[in-house]
């Protein structure tokens, strides 16, 4: 096996051992990168040699014992809205193209402090919207299952990228799914924390209330280490949570008897390809084997996760993306005649179109006329969508559905209707509205050999049951088994 | 509310974006299916219920009253579209 | 026809805390522009607020001493709108849930007193400053000011007149000052207002339209702008025209105002709970302690003087109108067993100087012991009450205590009755005339000759003593 194959685990085991160093991972990852990227264009930017200077500097200190971390060593990248102090940070737009942020993010910061190698940063939807990477001001990335396919999005790149070997594990931003569908889309393990489980300082803002950051990685036990290193509170983010985060690796343990597992009815059945159906129903049958209790329960208020995260997720976004005018830093337009004029066409030029579009819908839904009718509505019925989930969540541990309608589709199929694009993220939308933690693991492939996952919810700070769950799930099927094939 | 073409143009007044015939036409639909989705919130009976305004469930995220230095100006600026004596600068400002 | 003029206010203060509302730097006025900024307050992206704790107990003190309500449940809203001075394209400003309600301050117009209510006060951000640069074609943005803490009150429209709009401003100027929460430096831009303006027949219960007028950056300004726009809006109707809603910008140095472009009104701000920041819930326990921790009040301290120094209440109105001249007038009567005296120096020279030279109280050069000083040396009869007011100016002028004035001057009281009787009668000798109308039983000619010797001593003689050595020498 090729080093960049590894897990964390694997991997940091061998480091301590002495039976290879970090700098000959980051350059097998690198080697990796070089071979694959004009293929699968994961990345925006690549710090080659920072990523092998640093692995020098971290190999010192942990041959002097002063770092221990599993993740000292391992070499990561990181989704291109996680702002990287010196380093470009685009969030793939022409907007933020030539911006490099005078700060690290708080993950950042903590990721070093662990020792973690930076390789660069990964592609990504402009400004995390889509559900493809394909709004991205720079490059399409493929899908490593089957490069005529997308890789999901908005974090595409993180996803393509751990699953094709071009890191060991990354970071991505997850609003609507935008984590987890990639992760799903390319058979890897990804996990939106809870909402203040991980400080957001740094993350270039989409919709405030939705967006968290959390690992993509190439199996559960790699998940947990990551997290121990992400989560806490911080005193840069008013609404990271001041609570006492467990050892997740405490979490691995092989066994679900007497887990009480609620199945969403609302999630399956016609709303899925019959295939994602059927690999459900196989996953579901393999937890009830190992012991899980497993029934069907209703949470009708899911069917307004659509119209609730469109009015707030993109009311959040167009204020966010206010800032973005041509005065402070990234793209100002070249010719202008007064302010206004180059307000305009600055964020004319510097956006692209579906970035346009949200903006223009939540500028309406806020719009003074249409508050009530709209914002107002959606923050009522997000109250009742907790609710249901709350209650939910006094009967079971976990609930479960898959994590996409369907697996990874061709190119250019969900650009031309935004509506059906928003509809694809159904399944991972509610997670966000209600801020809860949700993990998604490979259950399956159907027919073209392309992924499919399972997704897990619990309640708020729940991930260790979330990750317990998983990790069973994985330790007894082999689809963790299964890498792309790439030559 | 109907979304017309007028009401396009209004709201990229709002958001500061100029938008070209073609890029109207294609936003109109767009908008108008996704508004469309949004409008099914109508049917839903959300009477006694509070809006929640707040993800998070605590309150009182305070910062004590220190300072602490600010950032090197070169490098606060080093970001800027166009900057001199140690401003930024905009397009000339009539009040 | 006559008509009546209602003015509502809406005062923005800057709050004197250390560091600014939503990050760590420095909450100071003026420095090299852009010195004072993180990440943070010019607006990069990814940087999230952090509230400043003092912030919101400032507000609190500043709405206990206005007699408002406190919200027991308060919050963060975003205003979005566009413009070069704020860096974030929107002001985290409360909208909903503003942290005081329902207060009133008490103003004295000439001895009438009215309570002008408060509708609210709420807590937001202040913008960056734009300097128009008079080469170049560009404007230049500085942030130094971007989030400075501010507090905006707004007023039911109580006030009838420029005077009550005056009034209503001194009053919450000395409140903010007392409270110790805000410089309130005008000048500075740290304390502005505001006026909502309408018109309507005498007797008329609903209001007129209303114009908002910006740009107010003095008192003064205050009283002219609200005095030409009831003008302006009188003679509109009375000509047949129609007052629109505006918002109307104040030239000073023409001393008109006009309308600001039509676009500001047709802005939608678009407000919305700020999702970055968590509620913040306002426990009695949290009020109460921190109304045990209020200073005295203007209006406690107005009612103190009256009381305990007898002075007349117009006096005490004037020496609370400001923590400044307060709390001098305090100091200076620790040191002085004469409180009336104190007074009226301070009613009488110190404000006249202070207004002749431009100056504001914080800016009196010599410390309050000094005038306590001064008082002493009248009482002990060191000094004369002319020669007084000489030491004073010099005292302005120099900073120097007055014991060492008058030793450097030799202007104490000569009190040696030879050297002033050789005066007196050269003043007889010079003087025959008004000797004769006296001794013809015009006694008024007296006077005439006491302040000959005064004027010939240079002030320095003691003035009884003068009156008792003419009436002698005058008899023989």
């Amino acid at each position: 096996m090729e080093l960049y194959e590894l897990t964390i685990k694997q991997l940091s085991d061998m480091l301590k051992k002495k039976q290879i160093s970090a700098v000959e991972v980051t350059r097998s990852v690198l080697d990796r990168i070089d071979k694959l990227e004009p293929a699968l264009g994961c990345y925006i930017t690549i710090v080659a040699e920072k990523a092998l200077q640093d692995a020098e500097n971290v190999q010192k200190d942990i041959d002097n014992g002063t770092l221990r971390s599993p993740l000292a060593g391992i070499p990561m990248a990181v989704k291109d809205n996680i702002c990287t102090e010196g380093i470009p940070t685009t969030c793939a737009s022409k907007m933020l193209s030539n911006f490099k942020p005078p700060y690290n993010a708080t993950v950042i910061r903590k990721l070093y402090d662990n020792g973690a190698i930076l390789l660069g940063k990964l592609n990504m939807d402009e400004f995390a919207m889509g559900s493809s990477t394909e709004t991205s001001y720079f490059k399409k990335t493929r899908n490593p299952w089957n490069v005529e396919r997308v890789p999901g999005g908005s974090s595409g790149g993180s996803a393509a990228a751990v699953a094709s070997g071009e890191a060991i594990y990354s970071l991505a931003s997850d609003t609507g799914g935008s984590l987890r569908q990639p992760a799903s889309f390319c058979g890897v393990v990804g996990l939106k924390p809870t909402y203040g489980s991980v400080s957001r300082y740094g993350l270039i803002a989409c919709a405030s209330s939705f967006d968290q950051i959390g690992p993509i990685t190439k199996d559960v036990t790699d998940c947990a280490l990551v997290l121990n290193a992400i989560t806490g509170r911080d005193e840069k983010d008013s609404t990271s949570a001041n609570i006492e985060h467990p050892d997740y690796t405490k979490f691995l343990i092989n066994d679900v008897k007497g887990l009480k597992i609620g199945i969403a009815s609302e999630f399956i059945g016609d709303l899925l390809d019959k295939e994602v159906q059927k690999a459900f129903i196989d996953a579901v049958d393999v937890l009830k084997k190992l012991g899980a209790e497993c029934e069907e329960i209703s949470l009708p208020s899911l069917k307004n996760a659509l119209p609730v995260y469109c009015i707030l997720a993109f009311a959040e976004a167009s204020s966010n993306l206010g800032r973005y005018d041509g005065v402070k830093y990234g793209y100002r337009a070249k010719e202008y005649k007064d302010l206004e004029d180059m307000y305009r066409r600055t964020r004319s030029e510097g956006f692209g179109p579906e970035v346009k579009r949200r903006i223009l819908l939540g500028t309406y839904a806020l719009s003074a006329e249409q508050y009530d009718k709209y914002y107002k509505k959606a923050l009522q019925v997000r109250r009742m969508i907790c609710d249901e989930f709350n209650d939910a969540f006094k009967k079971y541990d976990i609930i479960l559905y898959p994590t996409t309608p369907d697996t990874a589709f061709k190119f250019g199929t969900m650009t031309k209707e935004p509506m059906q694009m928003y509809k694809h993220d159904i399944l991972t939308m509610p997670a966000n509205i209600a801020g809860l933690p949700a993990i998604t693991v490979p259950c399956g492939f159907d027919s073209n050999n392309l992924p499919v996952g399972l997704q897990m919810l619990s309640k708020p700070f729940g991930e260790g049951k979330l990750l317990q769950a998983a990790y069973t799930f994985e330790q007894n099927t082999e689809f963790r088994n299964s890498r792309p094939c790439l030559s | 509310m109907n979304i017309t073409e007028n009401t396009i143009e209004l709201l990229a007044d709002l958001c500061k974006i100029y938008l070209s015939d073609e890029e109207k036409k294609d936003m109109l639909t767009s908008i108008q299916s996704t508004v469309e989705c949004m409008d099914k919130l109508s049917n839903v009976d959300t009477s006694n219920i509070e809006p929640l305004e707040h993800i998070v469930t605590f309150v009182n995220v305070f910062r004590e009253d220190k300072v602490k230095e600010s950032m090197e100006r070169n490098i606060i600026l080093s970001n800027a579209p166009q900057h001199e004596d140690g401003c930024y600068v905009v397009p000339r400002v009539v009040d | 026809m006559d008509y009546e003029v209602v003015i509502g206010l809406e005062v923005h203060a800057e709050l004197s805390t250390n560091s600014k509302i939503f990050c760590s730097c420095i909450n100071e006025f003026g420095g090299d522009p852009n010195t004072h900024c993180c990440p943070g307050c010019s607006g990069m992206p990814g940087v999230l607020p952090v509230m400043n704790k003092s912030v919101i107990e400032y507000a609190i003190k500043a709405g206990l001493a206005m007699n408002c309500t406190i919200s027991k449940f308060t919050r963060m809203d975003r205003k979005n709108y566009f413009y070069p001075d704020l860096p974030g394209a929107y002001q985290i400003s409360q909208h909903k849930y503003p942290i005081c309600r329902n207060g009133y301050i008490e103003i004295d117009v000439n001895g009438k007193k009215k309570p002008i209510r408060i509708h609210h006060i709420h807590m937001e951000e202040d913008a960056g400053k734009l300097i128009h640069s008079d080469y170049g074609t560009g404007t230049l943005v500085d942030y130094n000011r971007a989030g400075t803490p501010l507090i905006e009150i707004v007023t039911e429209p109580d006030m009838r007149s420029a005077e009550e709009a005056r009034a209503f401003l001194e009053k919450l100027k000395a409140i903010l000052q007392f409270i110790d929460v805000s410089d309130c430096k005008m000048q500075e831009g740290s304390l502005r207002a505001d006026v909502n303006l309408s018109v309507r027949p005498k007797g008329q219960e609903e209001f007129g339209v209303r114009t908002e007028m910006k740009n107010l950056n003095s008192f003064k300004a205050i009283v002219r702008a609200i005095e030409y726009e009831a003008k302006r809006q009188i003679e509109e109707i009375e000509s047949g025209g129609v007052v629109y809603r505006e918002t109307r910008r104040w030239d000073d140095n023409k001393g008109i105002s006009y309308a600001m472009r039509d676009k500001e009104q047709a802005e939608d701000y678009r407000y919305f709970p700020e999702p970055d920041l968590p509620p913040i819930i306002i426990d009695s326990e949290w009020i109460e302690r921190i109304r045990s921790s209020l200073p005295e009040l203007p209006d406690a301290r107005k009612e103190r003087y009256v009381r305990e120094f007898s002075l007349p209440e117009y006096d005490a109105n004037i020496l609370t109108s400001s923590k400044v001249l307060s709390d001098f007038f305090e100091k200076a009567v620790q040191h002085s067993n004469n409180a009336k005296a104190v007074s009226n120096w301070i009613m009488g020279d110190l404000l006249r100087i202070l207004k002749e030279r431009e100056m504001e109280a914080e800016e009196i050069p010599f410390p309050a012991e000094h005038l306590a000083s001064l008082i002493s040396l009248i009482d002990k009869g060191i000094i004369s009450g002319s020669i007084a007011k000489k030491v004073f100016v010099k005292m302005f002028d120099t900073g120097k205590d007055p014991e060492t004035i008058v030793k450097e001057e030799g202007l104490q009281v000569v009190a040696d009755e030879n050297a002033i009787r050789k005066i007196v009668l050269e003043v007889m000798e010079n003087n025959p005339g008004s000797v004769a109308d006296y001794k013809g039983g015009k006694t008024k000619a007296l006077g005439f000759l006491v302040g000959q010797v005064m004027k010939a001593t240079k002030g320095k003689a003691d003035p009884k003593l003068v009156n008792k050595l003419l009436i002698e020498e005058l008899s023989k």
